[in-house]
């Protein structure tokens, strides 16, 4: 629907209107950015499981290219 | 998605990112006024009256007593026409409502701190007399973290002249906020992390132990700022707690 595009702009009465409160508030109370968080230590993780996943993440050596 | 809000939102966010850009001019010129006497055109608007004197009035409304950190930050007198702008705004444009209740409190002490800076100027509010908003829960309620989030939307208390309830919080948990601040700067939050380290500069010149270099923090978000006006005037707040500390005597 068209009707969405609808755009609202700064208004000239003197009260505010719904739209300038709900603005307004957003620009005043501003939450913290959406980010991935800090790593967080896990010591449940257990170390074995964490070396394995280590172990297959790793690259694999360079092999040696037969001589032709 | 609230199509209908983004343009009204972006209007206000471009008065507010111009008038930071401003205010943090007289900051850096040590006292300058926000609002230039007799300026008039387009570029200030503050001649206009109508629509286009709206998004002035709103980033007024959002800056609030940072409007006047110009001249609190070096114990000036504060400057009539940026006074007078704001508590037109005040008038124009009263207390928004938030959607949540922790909300609601931050921008009810916003506010206080408006009427405060505003009540020592010749455009005092009718309702100066009246008593502070309720004090906000603290880090053993909250946990630090939230608790720091909390405290880097209240980072416009953090001035000369203003004492609260909020500012003794900041008082007593130094360390949660020193918490708060590396755990922004880590999340990669430069705008968080420049309002906690505008609290730890204003701990500091209050003389409290505020438990992390201030400055090497403050010379980082210089670097990986977000590079807005907004947060570039939080920055030289800070900066200017750090230097110009001898302001003592807040007034509760």
């Amino acid at each position: 629907m068209l009707t969405q595009f609808q755009t609202e702009t700064a208004s000239a009465s003197r009260s505010a209107t719904l739209a300038e409160a709900g603005t307004l508030a957003s620009l005043m109370v501003e939450d913290e950015a959406v980010v991935s968080d800090a790593p967080t230590y896990l010591p449940e993780a257990a170390g074995a499981v964490l070396l394995a996943g280590l172990l297959l993440a790793s690259p694999k050596p360079p092999k040696e290219k037969p001589a032709r | 998605m609230p199509f209908t809000e983004t343009a009204l939102r972006d209007e206000y966010a471009a008065a507010v990112e111009q008038f930071s850009g401003r205010t943090l001019d007289a900051v850096r010129d040590g006292g300058g006024a926000a609002v230039p006497v007799g300026t008039t055109g387009p570029d200030v608007a503050t001649d206009l009256d109508g629509p286009a004197r709206r998004p002035l009035l709103a980033a007024a409304r959002v800056l609030g007593a940072n409007l006047l950190a110009p001249q609190l930050l070096v114990g000036a007198p504060p400057d009539e026409a940026t006074a007078a702008l704001l508590a037109e705004a005040r008038r124009a444009l009263p207390v928004p409502t938030a959607g949540t209740e922790a909300g609601a409190l931050a921008i009810a002490w916003q506010d206080w701190a408006a009427r405060c800076v505003l009540a020592a100027t010749p455009h005092p509010d009718t309702g100066a007399a009246a008593p502070p908003p309720p004090a906000p829960p603290g880090p053993a309620d909250l946990g630090w973290q939230v608790w720091s989030v909390r405290m880097a939307q209240l980072s416009v208390l953090a001035l000369p002249g203003l004492d609260g309830a909020v500012h003794d919080a900041a008082r007593a948990h130094t360390l949660d906020l020193a918490r708060g601040t590396v755990r922004a700067m880590l999340r990669r939050d430069p705008t968080t992390a420049v309002r906690l380290a505008r609290w730890l500069a204003w701990a500091q010149a209050d003389g409290r132990p505020v438990r992390l270099e201030v400055e090497p923090v403050l010379d980082r978000i210089g670097f990986v700022g977000d590079g807005t006006a907004r947060s570039g005037l939080e920055l030289a707040v800070a900066r200017a707690l750090l230097t110009r500390a001898p302001w003592k005597g807040a007034q509760r």
